[in-house]
């Protein structure tokens, strides 16, 4: 019960600060307020549950013979490290930490180089429930990192980030047979159908393609779209593309921010020169004017159209705000298109044909997958890819086994004991 | 590396600088963790 008091006590104690954070987190790492406040309240959001569920945690007791009994004791895996990136620095601390305490694991946090200090204001925070030293944040970088990873007395890695480094982190933790979680890269496909509500699915798909400037792992950064319906769909779309404001996070008549450093703007922009250089036509794009944006790393939002296979951004990893678009002739090509990536995170699929959007959602290779509905992410359920997206499952109560571990004991009972 | 310099994406204005932690300090932070548990 203790741990569940100190969940609620650091759900309290974070929200009653969610102004000043935001607008601390906004600046740091980009975003917009409206955009920081969604995620500290995803930050926040995780303990109130675990904290129901860590009252939950019971091992059991089994009759074995006349006179023998084995008794399953639940215990805390020991020490968990989280590693998070940059795009949440807050939301993805969360989800980690919340079921780590309510395991009983001590827990050490590791930010990304460019956002550490919304991490130790956040840490700060939650440290006045805790016992000293069960909560504590690493400064650093790879090499850092590596040192967590590879240390003898660190039982359980949660790594959110890139999946080239989450395959060295899976071959650091295998050699020390670590338990890890790895919520990698995604190239979400979007698969918008020829019976589908065109207004509605492109509503949900730019509403989640250009949040956060683009720079989300689990997001549409395809569209596949069926070709009797791929000019509406665009002409929908750039009507959207034409009233995102990219400006500061503080501004309030800011719709966008920029994105988050130098790198991965230029990375972006060289995507979307790939394709164009193959033949793919540009919809919006370029950076944005003004004395208000000239300092940062401003991107405006862009449409890439019809790049043919071979183009990166059919395959990469687009981490901003450009949505590729693909035309398919029908279920079967649009199935193929969709699993064309090495990655499988998230998808969607849209058609009025419930039965149908269900038979094409299962055949696209994802770990979480919307039917017909809006991109959110739920606490309540496991979250996780498959292929190079990942491997392990955050969220739900499967995270909070993830950080569980059985021990078995066999003890002797009296005879009708 | 030694310290670690924090700038805005949206003006480039420098936000912090914070020291960087050395295989010792994290050491040190994995033992204090251990207690804490155990305690």
């Amino acid at each position: 019960m203790a741990r569940a008091e100190a969940l609620i006590q650091i759900w309290s104690a974070t929200r009653e600060q969610l102004p000043d954070l935001a607008a601390a987190l906004s600046k740091e790492q980009g975003k917009t307020l409206k955009e920081a406040h969604m995620e500290l309240e995803r930050y926040i959001g995780p303990f109130l549950q675990y904290a129901g569920l860590a009252t939950t945690v019971a091992g059991r007791y089994q009759r074995l013979g006349p006179e023998v009994a084995g008794l399953v004791d639940r215990v805390p895996v020991g020490v968990a490290v989280g590693i998070v990136p940059w795009n949440f620095p807050a939301s993805l601390f969360g989800t980690k930490l919340a079921p780590a305490l309510a395991a009983g694991c001590a827990f050490l946090i590791k930010p990304a180089e460019t956002t550490p200090l919304i991490t130790l204001r956040l840490t700060e925070i939650a440290q006045q429930f805790l016992p000293d030293g069960l909560l504590d944040v690493v400064i650093g970088g790879a090499d850092v990192g590596d040192c967590l990873v590879s240390h003898r007395d660190v039982a359980r890695i949660a790594f959110t980030g890139s999946t080239a480094v989450g395959r060295e982190i899976a071959a650091r933790a295998g050699h020390g047979l670590k338990r890890v979680s790895l919520e990698l890269g995604g190239c979400d496909p979007f698969v918008l159908l020829d019976d589908a509500d065109v207004p509605s699915a492109v509503r949900a798909l730019a509403g989640s393609r250009f949040y956060n400037a683009g720079q989300v792992c689990v997001a549409p950064k395809r569209l596949v779209v069926h070709e009797k319906v791929a000019d509406e769909a665009l002409d929908l779309l750039e009507s959207r593309l034409g009233r995102i404001v990219p400006g500061p996070g503080y501004d309030g008549s800011s719709t966008m921010g920029p994105v988050h450093t130098d790198r991965v703007r230029a990375t972006l922009e060289e995507q979307v020169a790939d394709a164009v250089d193959r033949g793919a036509v540009l919809v919006g794009g370029g950076r944005p004017a003004g004395a208000s944006v000239e300092q940062g790393w401003f991107v405006n939002p862009a449409l890439v159209v019809d790049p043919p296979p071979g183009a990166r951004v059919r395959s990469e990893e687009t981490f901003g705000p450009v949505l590729t678009v693909i035309r398919v002739r029908d279920d079967e090509e649009a199935v193929a298109v969709a699993n064309e990536t090495p990655y499988g995170l998230g998808a969607s699929v849209w058609s009025s044909d419930q039965s149908r959007a269900f038979t094409v959602a299962r055949r696209v290779q994802s770990g979480y997958a919307w039917v017909n509905a809006l991109g959110r992410v739920y606490d309540e359920l496991p979250f996780g890819g498959v292929k190079a997206s990942g491997a392990g499952r955050e969220h739900g109560v499967e995270a909070l086994e993830s950080y569980l571990e059985d021990r078995t004991f066999i003890t002797p009972v009296a005879p009708g004991g | 590396m030694t310290e670690l310099r924090v700038y805005a994406p949206d003006d480039r204005q420098e936000l912090g600088v914070l020291p960087v932690d050395d295989s010792a300090r994290v050491d040190a932070k994995v033992a204090r963790a251990i207690r804490a548990m155990e305690n």
